[in-house]
């Protein structure tokens, strides 16, 4: 690589160490909450007790969603969305677009009907802009709430969406930048830190974890800059510069199946062969389905897949919705097979590591924690490299405070959703219960103890937090572990012995010396 | 591909670079260890030993497996060079004397 001048790295080091600083903590927020947010479906599960049934969407489903159909207006039958939540139960929404007086966008409106997913039974009903109410449809506010967090750092939209996007171009700057300027990268690829407590040992460390990070640092940054980016700037752009603004012109070109618009009457084809068909031709089980323009000779049945074994793309299979032919996979975007919607198709698997199960799903949140771990390294060596000033030192307990703050208060939030489950909304109650545990981490950063206790106390009582957490959730009426067991309930045993480990790491790591001085703890040494 | 047969790669790879990391020379400087005589080829063995497994996901599947390999290698990786060395020399300051100062500090930033 070609050696940079010194005024040249000195901009460098400029641009990525600021961008760093200034951004850096929101980054962190962003990066945790998405580590989290990987097991998303699976903490759903875990924090509502399990699925009663792990595949709703292949039994009997015909039989559940033709009587639903049978008595809506005509008006509502321009889609009939269905999926299955958490809990193991149907989601079954007929609908149509309308604007929405309060966003000012065409939105989804009709009648959202839970059903028991074994039985059929009606649960709940609720009618209007469905997507806009969470606890209409959502079976975890837990989810609900970790995965907002992640996409827009709970920030109304679009804001929250724009601000994320902006951290993810500034994690992807600083990438490059850091690429540019470090010299011996291959060379340096095995350099464990030096020891000692010196900031050269501080800069291997984090040195080390970037070098082994970057390309996935700059693909995840990527990533979620595309999807912050998308419905705020660039599919409006599209809409304006394409389609003069019409919305709904835009969806139907990128996004619809082409169908000759034919009004007349004609019976739905029997769903559940149209499953049994679609989920023979991939091999992999449906996970959402749409039937459009239900009892009408151009309706249209819309299976979407899991990735089939070895590809990271989801299949949307179509039917022709009155004789069930099968006629054909549907491109994400557009209607035939391109070069960018095989790009697109790769975006959603690399952001998330939803493609090959939990083996990647696990690999994605090493990937996340191995970012975590960059950008506090990286605040804490800018902020050593200035301690002798008061202002770095407090933002370098800032750091502290948010490093270990932040999935203490994530722990919080799963608190005051379990607390809440019996006799209030959990989706009021995991928001504030974040909030609650975040204003104790402040407090505690602020009143309590020089750097390194508070680095101590924090990982204690993040170890506790952590360990409470399986008993709190089954006070609260959760699934016992027998039951668990029993019933193959994978991931509430998973969850719950995951923070028991945790929790008891937690509580080893406290009583070891920390990784060399909180930065916050100032002892000059010269510069290395 | 089965998922044994990414986490067989992942750990073919994994050993190749535990290999590649026992022998580096600046990481045996570093620590104050002596260098391990390897010859050019055995290097590139074992680099070969790294890549073979990911040619083989990329060969035998869509794209999922190497992604997954690209992925998982990054983190074992990173964990098996943030390892220290066993008996790591205690470093001196550049003003303290003993001790040569290590080449290493005087890259990156």
């Amino acid at each position: 690589m070609k050696s940079l001048s010194q005024s040249q790295l000195k901009r460098l080091t400029a641009v990525h160490g600021w961008s760093g600083t200034v951004l850096g903590l929101l980054l962190y927020a962003v990066v945790a909450t998405g580590t989290v947010a990987v097991f998303a479906h699976e903490i759903a599960e875990w924090s509502v007790g399990g699925a009663k049934n792990h595949a709703p969407l292949a039994g009997d489903l015909d039989g559940k969603v033709r009587p639903i159909a049978e008595r809506m207006t005509k008006g509502y039958l321009e889609e009939i969305a269905i999926w299955a939540t958490a809990k193991g139960d149907l989601n079954v929404f007929p609908h149509a677009h309308a604007r929405n007086p309060e966003s000012g966008k065409i939105e989804n409106y009709g009648t959202l009907f839970r059903l028991d997913g074994t039985t059929g039974a009606e649960l709940a009903r609720n009618e209007g802009f469905v997507f806009t109410k969470p606890e209409w449809f959502e079976a975890s506010a837990l989810e609900d709430f970790l995965v907002d967090l992640h996409v827009q750092l709970y920030v109304p939209r679009p804001w929250g969406l724009i601000l994320t996007g902006i951290l993810g171009l500034s994690m992807m700057a600083a990438g490059v930048t850091g690429f540019l300027m470090h010299r011996h990268l291959i060379r340096d690829l095995f350099v464990a830190a030096r020891p000692g407590n010196r900031l050269v040992t501080a800069r291997d460390r984090h040195v080390l974890a970037a070098s082994w990070g970057l390309l996935f640092a700059f693909l995840l940054g990527f990533t979620g800059s595309f999807f912050s980016f998308a419905a705020t700037v660039s599919l409006p752009l599209i809409s304006q510069v394409a389609f003069g603004g019409d919305q709904k012109a835009m969806r139907e070109t990128l996004y619809e199946p082409a169908v000759t618009p034919d009004p007349r009457p004609a019976a739905l084809a029997d769903l559940d062969a149209v499953i049994a068909r679609s989920t023979a031709l991939t091999g992999t089980p449906v996970r959402f389905l749409v039937v459009d323009h239900y009892g009408r000779a151009d309706a249209r049945i819309n299976l979407w897949h899991m990735p089939p074994q070895g590809t990271l793309a989801w299949v949307r299979n179509v039917f022709d919705g009155t004789d069930g032919r099968f006629l054909g996979v549907k491109p994400r975007v557009g209607r035939q097979p391109s070069a960018g919607n095989a790009l697109y198709e790769l975006i959603w698997p690399l952001h998330t590591g939803d493609f090959a199960g939990p083996l990647s799903k696990a690999v994605w949140v090493g990937l996340g924690a191995a970012m975590c771990y960059v950008i506090l390294s990286g605040m804490q060596l800018w902020v050593r490299r200035r301690e002798e000033a008061a202002l770095w030192r407090g933002f370098g307990r800032a750091v502290t405070i948010t490093a270990y703050g932040l999935p203490f208060a994530m722990t919080a939030a799963a608190y005051g959703f379990f607390l809440s489950l019996p006799a209030a909304d959990p989706f009021y109650w995991t928001p504030m219960g974040f909030v609650l545990g975040a204003l104790a981490c402040i407090a505690v950063g602020a009143f309590a103890g020089d750097g390194s206790g508070l680095i101590q106390r924090f990982r204690r009582l993040l170890g506790a937090a952590c360990i409470v957490l399986p008993i709190v959730r089954m006070a609260m009426g959760g699934l016992d572990w027998a039951d668990a067991v029993a019933q193959g309930q994978g991931a509430v045993l998973s969850f719950d012995l995951m923070f028991l480990v945790l929790g008891v790491l937690l509580f080893r790591w406290a009583t070891r010396q920390p990784h060399g001085r909180p930065a916050g703890d100032p002892l000059p040494e010269p510069a290395e | 591909m089965s998922i044994l047969a990414i986490v067989a790669a992942v750990a073919a790879s994994t050993a190749a670079l535990a290999y590649l990391a026992l022998g580096n020379a600046k990481r045996r400087r570093v620590f104050g260890l002596p260098p391990l005589e390897r010859k050019a080829w055995q290097t590139w063995l074992a680099i070969s030993g790294v890549l073979a497994p990911a040619v083989f996901l990329l060969n035998s599947g869509g794209g999922a497996g190497f992604v997954v390999w690209c992925g998982a290698v990054s983190v074992t990786g990173w964990g098996l060079a943030a390892m220290t060395p066993t008996k790591p020399i205690v470093p001196r300051r550049r003003n303290g004397g003993g001790t040569k100062p290590d080449a290493a500090q005087s890259s990156g930033p």
